[in-house]
């Protein structure tokens, strides 16, 4: 898919493209027991069954997010809009700790779970992001969209908390939850990522000439002709729904949804039909590295994914603001 | 569609603007002429921007709008977009766009949704970014340009949206002298082509080159005249607190005869 109006001769996509293979390669022979490269015929189940959904679901989370966080960063014209600051990733987290509760012990097929799990995480992302909107009056005024989505995130955290501490049985897969872990993603959280990849992809690509006209400002984009208010209100919900069909399958996982797209744009000046699906692969690429050294790095004990995200996300962070404060502009 | 309505691109009627609960502009009537250029003057917090967004259709407003023979109402917003342009002042403009998608996204009201540019579409953005003299660096992202280059990329971008009204908050802020001269000589193009063109200008001098004035107080439009009457300096000097000193220019045309200096 070529920009549609700058030629833009930049080569991420063809490696971005390249990296997800080698981390795809790699993502395979990698087991707990260290690098097994011959042994792929005696343990092909183990390769179909565990790391092979493990690394696919590395990849689709990370696209998710990253098509989230490109998606909030275009929608509030903030560089900081990801979706755990505007506390979407928290309301997603309760949802699933309220999805589990009740679901936990009940004699559904496991693809049912998922989707039900899924619904509550959506419903508490969608949820926690009208909330944030609300106490920051709207979307003009930076400062207060990210205090809010600050509260709203601890806020909505506490009580997902103090749920799994009412609720004993669920904590094991609770606690999985809260620090971000791919370990548990099988074919049928892959399956329902994927769809869900597709649908916003899709949606995100066909409203992608509003996030343009916004990048010149609401006012512009309506005296352009774009349908501002409606097209807003269906983004925040495929935003909602990325985040929260990527922390149903995964946990919290954080930073990647705000890096994506800043490492995109800071190489790729480009329209949003681009940099959106840049944004996509960059996260698949950021969440499956890490993924690969979650299970490296102490083999054969593993990290949990989120930790180390967090770590590497927090640390870019900070360089990111420097950057920002040098160059004279303000957040 | 009535034959008095045809000459005039945009007529506005009985035009009441409320922001935040409060009523900021009061019953204003005014009609632009096809093929002219009007500059909007007045002290700052007169209302110009809050009316100029209300002429675009950007904020709610009591009264009625006629653009071009056709109500307000008949208006589909794409066919609108197409006719009439507007561009803001002090509109924030992300830094990760380069100078050239930003020129284009002011063909957007004219391509189907997520089409290719056409031929003409580039042509008409190479033109506008040639007429404000930012061709050359076409590539570079808005987060490299200072202030002036910015706003005169902001500028091709309404040139290139080719509309019959264009509207212009403080086109000219933080715009280098030479560039506020081809503005004012593309802008004489375009009201000879027949485009009809509102600009909120502070520099007065500039101002005095438009065709018309309409000179804003405290909501109220004070004054609807020609730039070199008598009742137009007045109105001027009026609402700029009698601050305004005339002076006549020798071996000048009409219009071009009056500068004004502060005292």
């Amino acid at each position: 898919m070529g920009s549609r109006f700058n030629p833009d001769p930049s080569p991420l996509g063809r490696w971005l493209m390249l990296l997800a293979i080698a981390i795809f390669m790699l993502g395979l022979t990698l087991g707990s027991e260290g690098w097994a490269f011959l042994s792929f015929v005696e343990d092909r189940q183990l390769v179909i069954d565990i790391r092979l959904p493990r690394t696919v679901g590395a990849f689709l989370a990370g696209a998710l997010l990253g098509l989230a966080g490109a998606l909030a960063q275009g929608l509030f014209r903030n560089p900081l809009a990801d979706p755990y600051l505007l506390g979407s990733a928290s309301g997603a987290g309760l949802g699933v700790a309220i999805g589990l509760i009740f679901l936990t012990g009940t004699s559904l097929a496991p693809w049912v779970m998922r989707v039900g799990v899924t619904g509550m995480a959506f419903l508490g992302a969608w949820g926690a992001v009208l909330v944030t909107l609300i106490l920051a009056w709207g979307v003009q005024h930076t400062l207060r969209l990210l205090l809010a989505g600050v509260v709203v995130g601890v806020v909505l955290g506490a009580c997902a908390s103090l749920l799994v501490l009412l609720y004993p049985k669920v904590q094991g897969s609770a606690q999985a939850f809260m620090l971000g872990s791919t370990s548990f993603v099988g074919w049928h959280g892959c399956i329902l990522m994927a769809g869900t990849l597709v649908l916003c992809g899709a949606v995100a690509w066909l409203t992608s000439p509003v996030l343009d006209g916004l990048a010149l400002g609401e006012s512009t984009a309506q005296s352009l002709g774009l349908p501002v208010t409606s097209v807003r209100l269906v983004l925040v919900a495929i935003m909602a729904l990325c985040t929260a069909a990527a922390v149903a399958q995964t946990g919290l996982i954080a930073f990647v949804g705000l890096a994506a797209p800043h490492l995109v744009r800071s190489q790729v000046k480009a329209v949003h039909a681009r940099t959106l699906f840049l944004s996509c692969g960059m996260g698949a690429v950021l969440l499956g590295g890490a993924d690969l050294m979650a299970r490296a790095l102490i083999a054969p004990l593993e990290l949990p994914v989120g930790v180390l995200t967090s770590i590497l996300g927090g640390g870019y962070m900070l360089v990111l603001m420097r950057r920002l404060s040098k160059g004279g502009r303000s957040l | 569609m009535s034959s008095a309505s045809q000459q005039f691109a945009l007529e506005a009627q009985q035009l009441s603007i409320c922001l935040a609960g409060q009523e900021v502009v009061h019953g204003v009537s005014l009609t632009l002429p096809k093929g002219q250029w009007v500059s909007l003057v007045g002290p700052n917090g007169a209302g110009k921007s809050t009316l100029l967004k209300a002429l675009a259709g950007l904020i709610e407003f009591e009264g009625r709008v006629v653009l071009l023979g056709q109500p307000w109402s008949d208006w589909t917003r794409r066919a609108r977009a197409q006719r009439m342009a507007w561009l803001g002042q002090a509109e924030p403009g992300q830094d990760d766009l380069t100078v050239y998608d930003v020129a284009m996204l002011g063909r957007l009201p004219h391509q189907a949704w997520l089409a290719s540019p056409s031929p003409k579409d580039r042509q008409v953005v190479e033109v506008a970014l040639r007429t404000v003299q930012a061709w050359d660096w076409r590539s570079r992202s808005l987060g490299q340009l200072s202030g002036g280059e910015r706003q005169r990329v902001l500028l091709a971008r309404a040139l290139a949206v080719q509309a019959d009204v264009l509207l212009m908050d403080e086109p000219l802020a933080g715009v280098d002298l030479p560039h506020q001269a081809d503005w004012l000589e593309w802008v004489r193009c375009l009201t000879v082509q027949g485009t009809s063109v509102v600009s909120v200008l502070h520099e007065l001098n500039l101002a005095l080159q438009a065709d018309r004035l309409w000179v804003m107080s405290q909501g109220l439009l004070v004054h609807d005249g020609l730039p070199h009457e008598a009742d137009t300096h007045n109105a001027l000097s009026q609402v700029f607190e009698n601050r305004l000193h005339w002076q006549q220019m020798a071996g000048q045309d009409l219009k071009n005869r009056w500068i004004v200096t502060l005292r």
